[in-house]
């Protein structure tokens, strides 16, 4: 490979530990799509969501995350129930990574600071408000944690790279400190080795190297990603969810087959 | 590749006198324009007495432009000003006609103006229509109403404290330097910008202008700070008919035709962009400045009206040009 890193290096494995489900949904529907969604994601572990482009992926986790309605289903997410815009969830300890880093993931004519603390701007002064030097030490540190390369906080976030552009859309749901990230494309169109850093993190959150074992929901349309960096694995296919199987039951292949809807004849072969 | 070219980080030189200049730009060019009318318009111009008229004419629209940037960084745009100072008139001129205090006519005109900024609001969040037609519609559904109100003639209204709010001071007061209304303006633009600067909810005004999706995305209570900021800006827009009665002395439906224009003006001379994001409320205030002062220096030099709105205009469109150029030039921290 161009960086010389081998497949094994890009995509860390440490024995990954599933806790108690954090995160139950059964038969999520949207308006359109997602038909039905169904599934139990615990702490500690990467569920890795596959399907074509158009299958439903993006809704689900929007609906999920109330941006935009839920027609029929049941979520309980720890302790709440039910259907919750973004702010709520954000409280509740969700948070989602846009797939569209430049039109959503990020305010990219607004500061590296107020783009990462934008979702938890309490707690950053006194009386509510927000001491620049405080946003700004808060920055410095999750920037420089995820290895973002920036010159100052103060820097708009368009004139980074993508690679540290998405590191600090990322650093956003770590600064926020929640248990469940929803991540949608998180490496689409970033360079090799943000991309490394990005699978790097996500093994290290769901063991839980900083604070606790995190929950990862990984919708992904690169095959070898899902395989290399997910526990287990379902594919969506015209807006239906399949059941998720432990990722060693998976091969590029019958993922393929799964998302054009061929998976029941690959078996019976 | 080297280190800084593959982080993408822009490899040049930061400039920091561009930098300085981005910020000052406004109240450079506020000082150029000074300047230049001080050393070739007639001494007039050059008295203390004028600056001081200068900051009491500024007043007006500068109150409401306070109002605006906030509506303008928002992304949003606020067409309705003109006729809410119109309107805010109208009802205070009838609330001091029908014997109620100064202080509750002012209330009056300022809560009158608030409620349209409201309507303003709602239409926007909840119907999801664009706040240029939304406001369009209620400039002249505004103008009416006060029209109406005020069975189309000035209202005369019983002499009261609030005349003096912007008028000329009278030589035991010289103290105080300005007239009230120029300090209380003065004070709502330092807490204006307070609020921009150190509070969430001015940190989400930003971010809904820079990119809507972010803030829903982020958790901000998008509709929610639009009705606030849009209920905000008619509420200066009241304030800024308060002002307009105290020049005025009366009631009148249909004064500060236009006027959102000049608000908007201010704005953007200011270095508020129309695509949200950006502006500042010194910038506005100075951009209000900056109108009054040529306003101010052309008639003292007998220059026509015609002339004056010409300037006006090449300078709202130099102004604007400036700062594109200066955005391009400038690597922001």
């Amino acid at each position: 490979m161009m960086v010389g890193r081998t497949v094994d290096e890009l995509y860390p494995r440490s024995a990954h530990i599933a806790g108690e489900p954090i995160l139950e949904i059964s038969d999520l529907a949207g308006n359109r799509v997602p038909g039905s969604v169904s599934l139990s994601l615990r702490r500690g572990e990467v569920l890795g969501i596959a399907g074509l482009v158009g299958a439903g992926r993006t809704e689900f986790i929007r609906a999920l995350f109330g941006l935009d309605p839920v027609r029929a289903g049941r979520v309980r997410f720890g302790s709440f129930s039910g259907w919750s815009p973004p702010a709520a969830r954000w409280r509740q300890g969700m948070g989602m990574l846009s797939e569209d880093r430049k039109n959503e993931g990020l305010a990219t004519g607004m500061s590296l600071a107020d783009n990462l603390t934008l979702s938890r701007l309490g707690g950053l002064g006194p009386l509510g408000l927000i001491s620049r030097s405080r946003q700004f030490a808060v920055a410095r540190d999750w920037a420089g944690r995820l290895g973002v390369r920036h010159r100052s906080p103060a820097q708009r976030v368009a004139d980074l790279s993508g690679g540290n552009q998405q590191k600090v859309a990322l650093a956003r749901l770590l600064y926020h400190g929640v248990d469940v990230l929803l991540l949608d494309e998180p490496t689409r169109g970033i360079d090799v080795a943000s991309k490394a850093q990005i699978y790097a993190l996500i093994d290290r959150l769901v063991t839980g190297g900083d604070a606790g074992a995190k929950a990862i929901l990984l919708v992904s349309s690169y095959l070898p990603e899902l395989l290399g960096t997910c526990d287990r694995v379902a594919v969506m296919c015209r807006g239906r969810l399949g059941p998720a199987r432990h990722v060693k039951e998976w091969t590029e292949e019958s993922l393929m087959a799964e998302a054009i809807g061929m998976g029941g004849a690959m078996k019976s072969e | 590749m080297s280190e800084a070219t593959q982080a993408g980080l822009v490899p040049d030189k930061v400039r920091p006198w561009l930098v300085w200049l981005n910020r000052l730009g406004p109240l450079l060019g506020l000082a150029l324009i000074y300047t230049l009318l001080a050393v070739f318009g007639p001494p007039s111009f050059r008295s203390l007495g004028n600056l001081e008229t200068i900051a009491r004419q500024s007043t007006i629209v500068g109150t409401a432009a306070v109002g605006a940037t906030l509506v303008i960084i928002l992304g949003g745009i606020d067409l309705s000003v003109g006729s809410m100072i119109a309107l805010s008139t109208v009802v205070i001129a009838s609330l001091l006609m029908s014997g109620a205090p100064p202080i509750l006519a002012a209330l009056g005109g300022i809560g009158a103006a608030m409620i349209c900024g409201m309507v303003n609001g709602f239409l926007i969040t909840r119907l999801r229509m664009m706040p240029f037609i939304v406001t369009l519609g209620t400039l002249l559904i505004v103008r009416g109403a006060a029209k109406g109100l005020a069975h189309e003639q000035k209202i005369d209204a019983p002499i009261s404290w609030l005349n003096e709010i912007i008028a000329t001071l009278p030589p035991e007061r010289q103290f105080m330097v300005v007239p009230y209304g120029v300090w209380l303006l003065v004070l709502l633009a330092v807490a204006v910008a307070g609020i921009l600067r150190y509070t969430p909810l001015g940190r989400h005004i930003f971010a809904i202008g820079s990119n809507e999706l972010t803030a829903r995305l982020c958790g901000v209570a998008v509709e929610r700070v639009k009705l606030v900021v849009y209920a905000l800006s008619a509420a200066f827009a009241g304030l800024a008919g308060v002002m307009q009665f105290s020049r005025l002395t009366v009631g009148d439906p249909t004064v500060a035709m236009g006027a959102e224009l000049d608000v908007i003006a201010a704005v953007v001379i200011g270095g508020g962009s129309l695509s949200g994001g950006e502006g500042s409320i010194l910038g506005s205030l100075v951009g209000a400045l900056i109108m009054t002062v040529i306003r101010s220096g052309c008639s003292q030099m007998g220059l026509s009206n015609w002339l004056q709105e010409i300037i006006t205009g090449v300078i709202i469109v130099l102004a604007v040009a400036l700062d594109r150029w200066r955005h391009r030039a400038t690597v922001r921290y």
